[in-house]
């Protein structure tokens, strides 16, 4: 089926009467709220726009996204080098299985307080919890992916005397990126999890910390833009690795679109 | 004479080796990170301690409860997009947006509205799971063989015949899936309430812990939970084996 | 320059959990430079098996082959493959030209040299202004032309198939054949085929090699005396051709005992 220009629109326009009809509701049966802790929709835009469209944004925002960014970029090195080395070793495997299930085991969430006691309230505590949470998963889709190369492509690569080094990043590698990538999917959620409660139960600075400041202090408008702005920061993540996932594995979907 | 070492023992007692020798001689001995030692001896008071498996039960309740009332509205909800192409582009953009928002972020809000109880874990665990999981249902709905259905069609086969003998099979393994990945979820939400939000549980074990300084009972409780999440994995995977033979997992 | 390759005594054995499995014994067979070889042989017989060892990917429990005056250790150098899976010998992350010229990585070529070579192996299968494309948007015929092109673009001097043609269509692989058979004809690459297909072996042959029996041997080397260049329609309407190929189905099906055909 032929997508015509008018088609497309459609449906955007069939996806959009949901979340318009509830910002519409929420915008009407708040308007006269007495409520406290359901606010006026339109006093949440105002205050979000004063608080979000201000130096304030970089002050608050800023750490958040620097601690985010770091832990995942060192989560996405650890995970993918380490679980190449692992995965191209049974014996490598066999010794590094029970660690890294007990560690995927405990939720991300939970090894916070851990990183606290190790590192105390700095931004070690918070990049090296984001950073072990994230990595688990990037690390287990790693070795998965290296250990299922496909045995045709890898013999192939061998008969025409490919080196080992080429058969790694010409063919196991680039066959395990779709599983690699579903790894970095999973961990840059994780990290994104994390980064907001290593703010929430190490106090100090960043949004997590300040919607959570603004909670305690029954600043109910500002904890609604906390909230907001936390839920939109984490969608749009999503929406850059999809777009990201989409130019670098076109021809994982390609290919699949077709068969 | 045993036979050789399983690695598994080896890399386990090395691990508990080296975090032994780091926390008591090594570079980390200075600072207060309990050894494994310490680690043992508060895990020992932690399990013969009743408080304790109180605190187990209200974890596992909270998941329970907020997995299945998930449950209960989800299949359903998705069954019925899945069904109806406008429903299912209708509810689209929705449902995705919904689904990649972690719960963490709507946190303080349902702690302002629901307090730290039982109820505020529930219902993290509710949003958590219920976008997700209608979406893989209404995707298994929708990728009922066209061939099967045509075929159907065909034979006079009526809607609802259609619904029961292809669409729903089709929907069978994409749903047990998603109940797979929901069960481990729903624990780590409930945890999660309680360490961030202050409802019962395991959660607020650790918060407790953290805040009265006793790094032993904190290390030795986040112990229990990656075994008792290694635990319900196992169980998880091991039901549904048992559950539905026919499906490769 | 092509070059020959002996297999002397080879046997092959598998462990499995019921028992040693024997699936070739003291095979042994010796390939003339230049020619093209097809290896046939009732389903299961171990063909595949005995292409794997020859080039160098499996090692044969017993016996040897050897390339060039000694025992391979693996794969050989100036070997190419063609496999049946296309869909997974080509890579399908690179595009056509990056999968032609992935295995000359190795060997040190200038860039305008590369891309000749690329541009000359695709216009020998008739593939040209493809270069861009991925192998997945091509038919399945196109891409195991892509992988034959491949091959001849390291300039080899042995070529193996595993039944390269089993996966296209019937039209297409009449296509397949005759290039093949202009291959053979442009540069005369030793060429040893595993087929099920007794047709095509003897249409494309010199040597049909008929493996037999459990465990299996060479049970007849059948020499294909026709002419080329070979068609389509006339070589298939020769008499000679179906003698021939009457001769190695009954010893394949095990019908007839090996005789010398005259």
């Amino acid at each position: 089926m032929i997508m015509t220009w008018w088609r497309r629109i459609l449906i955007v326009l069939i996806g959009a009467w949901i979340p318009v009809t509830i910002i519409y509701a929420w915008w009407t049966l708040s308007a006269e709220s007495a409520n406290p802790y359901f606010p006026p929709l339109s006093l949440i835009l105002e205050r979000f726009t004063e608080l979000w469209f201000s130096q304030e944004f970089v002050v608050t925002v800023f750490p958040s996204l620097r601690n985010f960014i770091l832990g995942y970029a060192l989560a996405c090195l650890i995970g993918i080098v380490l679980g190449t080395l692992i995965g191209g070793s049974r014996t490598g495997i066999k010794y590094a299985e029970p660690i890294i299930d007990f560690v995927r085991s405990i939720p991300a969430v939970a090894t916070v307080p851990i990183f606290i006691v190790i590192f105390g309230l700095d931004i070690a505590m918070r990049v090296a919890s984001i950073t072990v949470a994230a990595t688990m998963p990037i690390l287990i889709a790693t070795i998965q992916g290296v250990r299922s190369a496909d045995v045709v492509q890898v013999e192939t690569a061998r008969v025409f005397h490919l080196s080992k080094s080429q058969q790694l990043w010409r063919v196991r590698l680039p066959g395990a990126l779709p599983l690699i990538f579903s790894g970095l999917q999973l961990g840059l959620q994780i990290a994104f999890i994390v980064t907001i409660a290593s703010e929430f139960l190490g106090s100090g600075f960043g949004i997590g910390s300040f919607t959570l400041i603004a909670t305690e202090s029954f600043l109910i408008l500002d904890a609604w833009t906390g909230v907001i702005l936390m839920g939109l920061l984490g969608y749009l993540i999503n929406v850059v690795f999809d777009i990201v996932e989409r130019f670098t594995l076109r021809w994982y979907y390609g290919q699949k679109k077709i068969v | 004479m045993l036979g050789p070492v399983p690695p598994a023992v080896v890399s386990v007692v090395a691990a508990l080796a080296l975090w032994q020798l780091a926390t008591s001689v090594g570079p980390l001995a200075n600072l207060s990170i309990p050894s494994v030692t310490e680690t043992a001896g508060a895990l020992v008071t932690e399990l013969t301690s009743a408080q304790f498996y109180i605190r187990l039960w209200e974890t596992i309740q909270m998941a329970v409860a907020g997995f299945v009332i998930a449950m209960g509205l989800a299949i359903p909800l998705g069954v019925l997009i899945g069904l109806s192409r406008f429903a299912w582009r209708s509810t689209k953009f929705t449902f995705d947006f919904f689904k990649v928002i972690p719960p963490i972020v709507i946190i303080p809000i349902v702690i302002l509205v629901l307090g730290p109880t039982m109820q505020m874990g529930i219902f993290l665990i509710v949003f958590t799971l219920v976008f997700a999981m209608s979406i893989q249902t209404g995707l298994g709905v929708r990728d009922a063989d066209a061939v099967l259905l045509e075929t159907m069609r065909c034979y006079g086969m009526s809607t609802w015949k259609q619904i029961r003998y292809a669409r729903l099979p089709s929907a069978g393994p994409y749903i047990a899936v998603g109940v797979r990945l929901s069960a481990s979820a729903a624990l780590v939400v409930s945890i999660v309430a309680g360490l961030i939000g202050g409802a019962p549980g395991l959660g607020k074990s650790i918060l407790l812990s953290q805040a009265s300084g006793d790094d032993p009972r904190t290390f030795a409780t986040v112990f229990v939970l990656g075994v008792i999440g290694i635990a319900v994995s196992r169980v998880v995977i091991w039901t549904q084996r048992k559950a539905i033979f026919w499906m490769p997992t | 320059m092509s070059i020959g390759i002996t297999i002397s005594d080879v046997s092959m054995s598998f462990e499995t959990p019921t028992g040693t499995k024997d699936v070739l014994r003291n095979v042994s067979y010796s390939v003339t430079p230049g020619l093209f070889v097809a290896i046939v042989g009732p389903s299961g017989v171990g063909k595949t098996t005995l292409l794997r060892i020859l080039t160098g990917l499996t090692k044969p429990t017993g016996g040897t082959v050897q390339v060039r005056g000694s025992a391979i250790e693996g794969p050989p150098d100036g070997l190419a493959v063609v496999l049946q899976d296309y869909t997974r010998s080509l890579m399908p992350w690179l595009t056509v030209e990056k999968n032609i010229s992935l295995p000359l990585r190795k060997k040190r070529i200038a860039k305008s040299e590369l891309s000749a070579r690329v541009r000359e192996s695709l216009a020998e299968v008739g593939l040209e202004g493809t270069e861009k494309s991925y192998p997945w948007q091509l038919s399945g015929g196109m891409q195991q032309r892509v992988a034959i092109a491949r091959a001849l673009a390291t300039r080899p001097d042995l070529l193996i198939m595993d039944e390269p043609f089993a996966s296209v269509d019937a039209q297409t692989r009449f296509d397949l054949e005759d290039l093949v058979l202009k291959v053979r004809k442009d540069f005369g690459i030793t060429t040893l085929m595993v087929t099920h297909d007794i047709d095509e072996a003897v249409y494309l042959s010199d040597e049909v090699v008929v493996l037999y029996g459990k465990p299996a041997g060479v049970r007849e080397v059948v020499s294909v005396d026709i002419n080329f260049p070979r068609s389509q329609i006339e070589t298939r309407n020769d008499p000679r051709f179906a003698e021939l190929r009457t001769h190695v189905y009954s010893l394949v099906r095990g019908l007839s005992e090996p005789t010398e055909v005259v």
